[in-house]
């Protein structure tokens, strides 16, 4: 009888043991003192985070779904709104105007590229 | 594997194809040369532009861009608009909605909008960019009429 208490207590402990080397029983106490120490750690934790979780590269419009009056009126639209807002336009002006330029020499690809620069020159203002 | 890379090679070939039509067509229409007489009408969303000798009537709302090459030009604007004149020659009201009459013997004309009407007589070249229609009639009669077109394409009064 007592043989087995003892080896009983013994696998218990044992057991206990190897869940506790596992990592598999957490020990509350030890877990409520380290608590504190990473309210620090969040802080600190966060802003590495920051680069993946707010995303730099901006979405940008999608040039390829749309035709040359969505473009044209998304350029508007955004002079409008920047203009609007105070901010300086000219860089996307001239871009504009090149485009103008392109257009009546019948160049489309270019006068596309021009005009989509200066979507993004607003959109980037933003 | 060997598929995989086949595919590959014809898509990039497809895309570079497909980069080159879009660079050559351009120049094809740019290609007419000389210029008619006559008198464009046109309505429409997109762009409007027309170059050359004459008179143009243009209204809207949009950005209108005028250039008088000669120094001959006469320019009448009305209604709303933020006029600029830009060092490449051109005088740019922006957030425009009215009127302009524009007369002269080198002048360009554009609006960039919706709701644009044109109306211009002389010699000249056009070109309509968006959704919208138009009429060349010379004569009294119509010799050219069409649809606005999504790329840029340069046509001659004829």
């Amino acid at each position: 009888m007592k043989r087995w208490i003892v080896i009983s207590l013994a696998v218990f402990l044992l057991v206990t043991g190897c869940a506790r080397f596992r990592g598999g029983q957490p020990e509350p106490p030890v877990v409520s003192t380290v608590v504190p120490v990473p309210a620090t750690a969040e802080t600190a934790l966060e802003p590495p985070l920051q680069p993946s979780a707010a995303p730099t590269i901006a979405p940008t419009p999608d040039f390829a779904s749309m035709n040359f009056v969505e473009e044209n009126n998304l350029y508007l639209k955004f002079l409008a709104e920047r203009q609007a807002e105070g901010a300086d336009t000219s860089a996307a002006e001239e871009a504009y105007a090149r485009s103008l330029d392109a257009t009546l020499e019948g160049n489309s690809a270019q006068a596309d590229q021009y005009l989509q620069q200066a979507i993004l020159l607003l959109w980037n203002k933003q | 594997m060997n598929t995989k890379r086949f595919s590959i090679v014809v898509s990039i070939a497809v895309a570079l194809a497909l980069m080159g039509a879009t660079m050559v067509s351009p120049q094809a229409a740019l290609a007419q040369s000389g210029g008619g007489s006559g008198t464009l009408t046109a309505s429409g969303d997109g762009l409007a532009g027309i170059r050359g000798s004459g008179t143009a009537t243009i209204s809207g709302s949009g950005i209108l861009w005028i250039r008088d090459r000669a120094g001959d030009a006469s320019i009448q604007v009305s209604g709303n608009g933020t006029k600029s004149e830009l060092p490449s020659g051109w005088i740019r009201y922006a957030g425009f909605q009215g009127e302009a009459v524009v007369s002269g013997s080198q002048i360009t004309v554009a609006l960039s909008g919706y709701d644009i009407q044109l109306t211009a007589s002389g010699t000249g070249k056009f070109v309509l960019r968006g959704n919208g229609s138009y009429t060349v009639q010379k004569d009294g009669a119509t010799v050219v009429s069409g649809a606005w077109t999504e790329t840029a394409e340069v046509f001659t009064i004829p």
